[in-house]
């Protein structure tokens, strides 16, 4: 395993590499564009985004903040571990992390599941319209970080993966929590 | 305990208060949430994502997008 340190301080050298913090702003700001959309529309309809909203199960959202923040807490004690050279812990700490997400993944299945036996679905109101494009593009990020921690998962196992690499999936993982901050305040508490 | 550690307690803590505070509504309840997910994002990117070690520049863009991020959501809600 090369796990050569990288000078951080370095303006082109942030934890996780360049290219994965200039993907992880564009992320942000697309994010951040929507969720102010959103907001713009709740001004036109706020009774309706206000009873839409309280359909949602809060303790739902706020159980799968937690996953994500755990996992999230798992990924960066698994970066620490590796810089350490703990492989062992590294991995026991990586599958924590996984194991995370795959709960934030099924809990929100269950979600959808009721939402959708509810008849909340995408084209119920604007509301919900919001909800299910955002929500479901967060997922195919989580899906993705999910690929991504799987195949590091394996590299770190036959011990072939370097340093740099393994920073870069750690900052694609935190990156879906990010997102996940944002929108859970905005989509499941404050209209 | 470690600085990791006392980060993810301070995220479950914040994140359960966030959850129980929504019941209620009305202005400064959303805006004493949105101030909670501000700390959250600011703590996994400094602690969890190592932002601290970073270049000031990335510190400033990261402060800067949430500070404008913020600024817009609340003088719209």
């Amino acid at each position: 395993m090369n796990n050569t340190l990288v000078k951080s301080k370095n303006i082109f050298y942030p934890p996780g590499g360049i290219l994965m913090w200039i993907i992880i702003f564009l992320e942000l700001i697309t994010f951040g564009m929507a969720l102010i959309a959103m907001v713009a529309s709740y001004k036109d309809a706020p009774e309706l985004f206000h009873n839409s909203r309280l359909q949602l199960n809060t303790a739902i959202g706020t159980i799968n903040t937690i996953f994500l923040i755990t996992s999230g807490f798992f990924m960066a004690k698994s970066v620490l571990e590796l810089k350490n050279q703990n492989i062992k812990k590294a991995s026991l700490f990586l599958n924590l992390t996984m194991l995370g997400g795959a709960l934030f993944l099924l809990l929100k299945s269950v979600e959808y599941y009721f939402k959708i036996e509810a008849g909340l679905t995408i084209n119920h109101n604007t509301f919900f319209t919001y909800y299910w494009l955002l929500t479901l593009f967060h997922v195919i990020h989580v899906i993705v970080g999910l690929v991504i921690l799987l195949v590091v998962s394996r590299s770190l196992k036959k011990n072939t993966i370097n340093l740099e690499d393994f920073e870069a999936s750690a900052a694609f993982w935190h990156m879906c929590d990010l997102i996940w901050l944002l929108l859970f305040p905005i989509i499941y508490l404050i209209f | 305990m470690n600085k990791l550690t006392v980060t993810w307690v301070v995220l479950l803590i914040l994140s359960i208060v966030s959850g129980i505070s929504s019941t209620d509504g009305g202005y400064y309840i959303s805006v004493l949430i949105l101030v909670m997910a501000a700390i959250k994002f600011v703590l996994v990117s400094f602690n969890f994502m190592e932002l601290f070690k970073a270049h000031v520049f990335w510190k400033i863009t990261i402060i800067s997008y949430l500070l404008v991020f913020s600024i817009i959501i609340l003088s719209i809600i």
